[in-house]
Formats: structure tokens, sequence, C-alpha cells
């Protein structure tokens, strides 16, 4: 059971590699989104 | 992933010192701006010391902080702007623009330049010089080596106009508003127009730099015609599906109209917006210390002069129509 956990762990594909396995057009836009985002929580804050 | 990081580390840390010395030398040099001394920095460094190895997996990552700070750049495209700026001075500009693009890629293939290499340096010469340049690259898949190329060839003429320009205003003894606009349509980058114009007059340098913001708002759309361009080409190429039409889109435009679109209709506080204004210009200046570092003087020398022979024919011609348009106008 131990050792089944691990290997499902293991395979689900982190949020890095889905942002890897993007093209480099949408990386821009989903790390301005996140600028944009971070500012507007900073800001509010 | 740690290990991914850790591979790009080094070189971030590299643009990170980069565009530091730059912001730093920037404020204390007359001018000579940051983004100006970045790219010098970056050239210098690699042509004179060379680059460690593992710092080349991180300054590959320019071209994303590039493609960022271009989707940022959106927030500060001001519809307000071009309007304030007038009828006459937008229906000048889109003329400027137009003709500019058309004589460049004329001029290019005179002088059988790289096709590439032509929209670059008509982008860069039409527009806003190295911004439009990086800007433009992406849609028209140009190598870095070409994209330095045609960034070392403006820069070499942002220099020579930043003096060859006041020189000529005083020498012509120009109204400030008559030379400010002038030098609005001729010359290339943003900060060298600002810096020749308040070098004359305040009053120039407020004209020169509306009539340039004016210029620079139309970038979205020369990227957009030479996506347009360049995807319909590669999709009429043989062998080439016409999947290669998206695959090949520049997809950092949705976000820059996104973000243009969200600040012009007031969704985005004023706080939110200046903020995203200078984040963009931060990795608009690691971008910049990044393209310094594709610099390569040997190769640019197997270049030879074509690229500095042809913009320099380029600013003559347009230098030369803008006057004459501008003194029946104005």
């Amino acid at each position: 059971m131990k050792g089944q956990g691990v290997e499902r762990i293991t395979m689900e594909p982190c949020l890095f590699e889905v942002y890897a396995s993007l093209d480099r057009g949408w990386r821009a836009c989903l790390l301005a989104a996140t600028i944009v985002v971070g500012t507007l929580v900073v800001t509010a804050l | 992933m740690r290990d991914g990081l850790r591979e790009l580390l080094p070189g971030l840390v590299l643009l990170t010192v980069v565009a530091v010395t730059a912001q730093a030398l920037g404020s204390r040099i007359p001018f000579l701006t940051p983004l100006v001394l970045a790219v010098a920095i970056g050239a210098l460094i690699t042509n004179v010391v060379g680059l460690p190895e593992r710092a080349e997996q991180g300054l590959k990552k320019h071209s994303l902080l590039l493609e960022t700070a271009i989707v940022l750049l959106g927030a500060s495209l001001s519809l307000d702007a071009i309007i304030a700026a007038g009828p006459l001075i937008v229906a000048l500009v889109l003329f400027v623009v137009v003709f500019g693009l058309l004589l460049m890629t004329a001029l290019a293939r005179l002088a059988n330049l790289n096709g590439r290499m032509g929209s670059l340096l008509a982008a860069g010469s039409s527009i806003c010089g190295i911004s439009a340049i990086a800007a433009v690259a992406p849609a028209c898949n140009a190598r870095q080596t070409q994209i330095a190329h045609a960034a070392a060839t403006i820069l070499l003429f942002d220099a020579v106009t930043l003096v060859a320009f006041p020189a000529a205003g005083q020498f012509l003894d120009l109204e400030p508003q008559f030379y400010g606009i002038w030098i609005g349509l001729s010359m290339f980058s943003t900060g060298p127009v600002a810096a020749a114009g308040f070098a004359h007059s305040a009053t120039a340098g407020e004209w020169a730099t509306m009539t340039k913001l004016a210029r620079n708002a139309l970038i979205g759309v020369v990227v957009l015609g030479y996506s347009i361009l360049y995807t319909s080409r590669g999709a009429s190429e043989p062998g080439q599906p016409m999947g290669r039409v998206w695959t090949d889109f520049p997809k950092f435009l949705f976000g820059f109209v996104l973000i243009a679109v969200l600040v012009n209709s007031g969704v985005l506080p004023d706080a939110v917006v200046t903020s995203l204004t200078i984040t963009s210009d931060v990795l608009f200046l690691l971008a910049f210390a990044g393209l310094g570092f594709e610099i390569r003087l040997a190769e640019m020398y197997e270049t030879g002069l074509v690229p500095v022979g042809i913009v320099g024919i380029h600013l003559l011609i347009v230098s030369g129509v803008t006057y004459i348009i501008a003194t029946l106008l104005f």
C-alpha cells in the first residue's frame, strides 16, 4: 500500500510540469497574470 | 523542479547584477538610459570575458522575461494619450509608420538582406527602437543573433541621432513644437527622443514625447500584422501543416491586449497599474541585459555594414519626408 501511495504521488504532474509543458507565449501570460493577481492582493492588503 | 531552479539560478543572478548595475549607472550618465546600458554591459561581458557555462540556462530565460514584460506593457497603453495628441498627429504617425515599414522592407530587399532581419529593422526604425524589435522578433520567428544585430544597429543610430537632431534643431533654428513633432516622428527609441526633445526646450520635449508615444501605441497592431504575415507564409510552405499557423502565433499578444483592455476600461486600480508599469520596466531591463549577452561582435562583423547602411538611408529619407510634411502642416 505504501509503495502504491508513493507511486501515485510521483506520477501526478506537479504545477511546475504543467507550466513547463506550455508554449512560451502562454507561460508569459501565466507569469503576467500571477504578477497582476499578486499586485492586486498586495495593494488590497 | 529543484534541479531546474538550480540550473537557472546562476544566469538569473547574472541578469539581475547587470540590470542593477545598468540602473545605477543610468541615473549618473546623461543621455544613456538603463536599457541601453544593460545591453552594453551584457555585450561587454560576453565579448570580453566570456560566459560561464552554468549561466547559460538562466540567461536563455530572457525571452520569457521579455514576453512577460510586453504583456505587462499593456498596462501603460493609453488610448487617452493618443486622443490627446490630436487627430493630425495621429494621422501623421499612421502615415510615417506605414511609410517607414514599407520603405525599410523595400530597402532590405534591394540590399538582399534576410527577410526577418529586414522586418526587425523595419519595426525598430518605424515604431520604438529595440522594444519594437524585441516585440516583433517572436512574431517573425527571428533568431537570437538577428535580434541582437538589429538591436545593435538601432542602438548605434540612437547614439548618433541623440547628438545630430538637437544640433540640427539649433542650426535650423526650429520652433519647439515643430522640432518636437519632427524628432518624435523620425528618431527610433523613446528615451533618446525625450532626451533630444528636452535638450532643445521643455515644450519641444513634451511634443516629442507625445508624438513618440502615439507612435509606440501602434506596436500591438504592427506585431499582429507581422504575426499574420509570417504565420501565413509558414503555412504556405510545402510540408507545413495549417496547424503551424496557431503553433507559431505569439500567444503573449492575448495577454497584452487583455491587460490593455482591463486598464483602459478602469477595472484595475491606479496603484495596481503603476505597479504593473514598474514591474514591466524591471522585466524589460532584465530581458535587455539578456539580449546584450546574445551580441557576438565577431558575428556582427560577418553580417557586415549592410544593416547600418540601410537604416542610415531609411533615417535620412524618413526625417526628410517628415520635415517637409511638418513644414506644410505646422
